[in-house]
């Protein structure tokens, strides 16, 4: 696919799922590139090796946007609070690491909405992620849905897993490295009771029934308990919305610097090959950095979904219905043509030349 | 149908041993330089590519899954789902050097190797500053050159070592093969996945006695 012809179909995108947005009463907000090191460092919210960062005048490092969440709550932190705070935003994020030849820049759609805990909130946004996918045509998906705290207060719990090791149980867990996990845990001498339980939680995940009367027998205290039932509440809103079929559990999610607070879920797609939408309640931040009550949203990888809109044989919708073409000296005819033409709706592009003549762009291109 | 990644030589041919006991068979293995091969009952693919390429594959999901060396997956950090170990390829991944090369105590060491990464992180642990010269292959000549102090590699038999005056100085960790799944596959292709993860999980059971 060439450059052009990529632009041209991440236009067609953007322009369809913004107003999707716009039917679940989300707002456009433009937001920052850079967010200063101090205020990633102050909130915990530095991932070095991912980071690009830049040196202003001043000799300030700035770190710019590596996720958009982070600077969409920069923008709304200055704002005045109001009772329905829904945004959407489209923007580029970077990545600091160019480790062959990896995508360093990549295109980014995603909403955010800042309200304190509902699970009917949980489930719109979700029903939203959702839909921005079905609506293009992409139907070979998969929700799986989590929540933060189920598996880390179970971590939390274990005092053999010291603070500074949570982030390698996590990295375990979430490759479902059982293999590692087991001799890491066994070298920290943790209780069998406990090291089974994580070891089960690797393996968690399916269908929502299933994996929930599973997870009850792990769960060992309130928050984890709680988790579970939020999920199951989310899972009853989402039956009603009619996309229960696409939603699955996995438990064994991972959460880097405690970031997600709430429900997690990712929408994988068999064509991407991975998770194409990514999102869940990041409260904790929210609160500290945005003063708000709490927050939700979700990113879409727009790269990902050009991709795969190509292996589905989408065919772009032509911008240009009619080029017509003409010289200067007859402007009254050719204007009045072109006026006719854009009045019943066609899109249409004067080019200056010799002969005159309207070709209809439509059948020329599909070839 | 299943598609699945294999490193083209030992690897391979080990896996096509262990996917006959279950019932899986590939006839024109070894046959022809086919690089994409069938079962008899069209229910799986192997695409047999280079070792160190195996996790790319998966990752991208053009394979679902696939069989590789645990040294591959500490080196390059593929973005996967590691599940399970199979019985086959059972090395070490060393320190080398000259007999009595001493790691202990050192401030900063030069090392040669294919896994920078591994060797970086091993000798950081360690608390030893690292100079790493990465080489593609035949790695042993650097100690005998006088390029590096040492080298970080997988030894098997230990033959090609001895050959060349050199000796295991401190063992890493156990290599072995790791079913690796793409992350995707894994949640919509279980269904396909599961009976056929079950049956290999049992072999390398039974294989380990």
């Amino acid at each position: 696919m060439s450059g052009r012809e990529k632009e041209k179909r991440y236009g067609y995108i953007k322009d369809k799922l913004n107003e999707l947005y716009k039917s679940y009463g989300f707002e456009e907000i433009a937001i920052p590139m850079f967010v200063p090191y101090d205020t990633y460092d102050k909130y915990d919210l530095l991932s070095n090796e991912k980071q690009l960062k830049v040196i202003d005048g001043n000799g300030n490092v700035l770190i710019v946007r590596s996720d958009a969440t982070v600077h969409v709550l920069k923008a709304v932190r200055t704002m005045t609070k109001r009772k329905d705070e829904k945004f959407f935003y489209n923007a580029k994020i970077f990545r600091g690491n160019f480790k062959n030849g990896e995508e360093d820049e990549i295109n980014q759609l995603g909403v955010e909405c800042f309200s304190k805990k509902s699970t009917i909130i949980d489930s719109d946004i979700i029903a939203l992620a959702v839909k921005s996918l079905i609506s293009l045509g992409i139907k070979d998906i998969r929700l799986d849905l989590s929540h933060a705290d189920f598996v880390y207060s179970l971590i939390e719990e274990i005092k053999e897993i010291s603070k500074d090791e949570v982030e390698t149980v996590h990295k375990y867990i979430e490759d479902k490295n059982t293999i590692d996990l087991l001799s890491f845990l066994d070298k920290k001498n943790v209780k069998s009771h406990y090291r089974d339980k994580l070891l089960d939680v690797c393996m968690l995940f399916g269908d929502v029934e299933d994996v929930l009367s599973k997870a009850k027998t792990i769960a060992v205290n309130e928050k984890m308990k709680n988790s579970l039932k939020r999920i199951e509440k989310v899972y009853e809103n989402l039956k009603l919305y009619g996309i229960d079929k696409y939603v699955y559990l996995d438990l064994g999610f991972t959460n880097p610097m405690n970031y997600y607070s709430g429900i997690m879920f990712k929408i994988y797609s068999l064509s991407a090959g991975r998770e194409i939408i990514e999102g869940g309640r990041y409260d904790r931040i929210s609160k500290k950095f945005g003063l708000r009550d709490g927050g939700i949203g979700f990113s879409q990888n727009m790269d990902l979904t050009v991709d795969i809109l190509d292996s589905y044989d989408y065919r772009d919708k032509t911008y240009i219905d009619y080029q017509v073409f003409g010289r200067d000296e007859n402007s009254a005819d050719i204007i009045k043509k072109l006026i006719e033409l854009r009045d019943k709706g066609y899109n249409v592009s004067f080019v200056s030349g010799d002969e005159e003549k309207i070709i209809m762009k439509k059948e020329e291109d599909d070839d | 149908m299943i598609k699945i990644a294999l490193a083209k030589g030992r690897v391979a041919s080990e896996a096509v041993k262990l996917f006959k006991e279950i019932g899986i068979e590939f006839s024109d293995y070894d046959m022809n330089r086919k690089l994409i091969l069938r079962d008899s009952s069209n229910q799986v693919e192997i695409v047999l590519v280079k070792p160190s390429d195996t996790p790319i594959y998966v990752e991208n999901g053009v394979c679902d899954c696939g069989i590789v060396g645990k040294d591959i997956l500490l080196e390059d950090n593929p973005d996967v789902y590691r599940l399970f170990p199979l019985n086959i390829g059972k090395c070490k991944m060393c320190v080398c050097g000259f007999k009595g090369e001493r790691i202990e105590g050192r401030k900063t060491i030069t090392a040669a190797s294919k896994f920078t990464n591994i060797a970086k992180n091993y000798f950081d642990s360690l608390g030893i500053k690292s100079k790493l010269i990465k080489l593609n292959g035949s790695v042993e000549l650097a100690p005998l050159l006088n390029m590096s102090d040492v080298i970080v590699d997988i030894v098997e038999t230990g033959t090609t070592l001895r050959e060349n005056g050199l000796d295991v100085l401190r063992e890493i960790e156990d290599i072995y093969s790791v079913f690796i799944v793409n992350k995707a596959s894994l949640k919509m292709k279980h269904s396909k996945l599961k009976p056929f993860m079950n049956q290999l999980k049992k072999l390398k059971l039974g294989g380990e006695k």
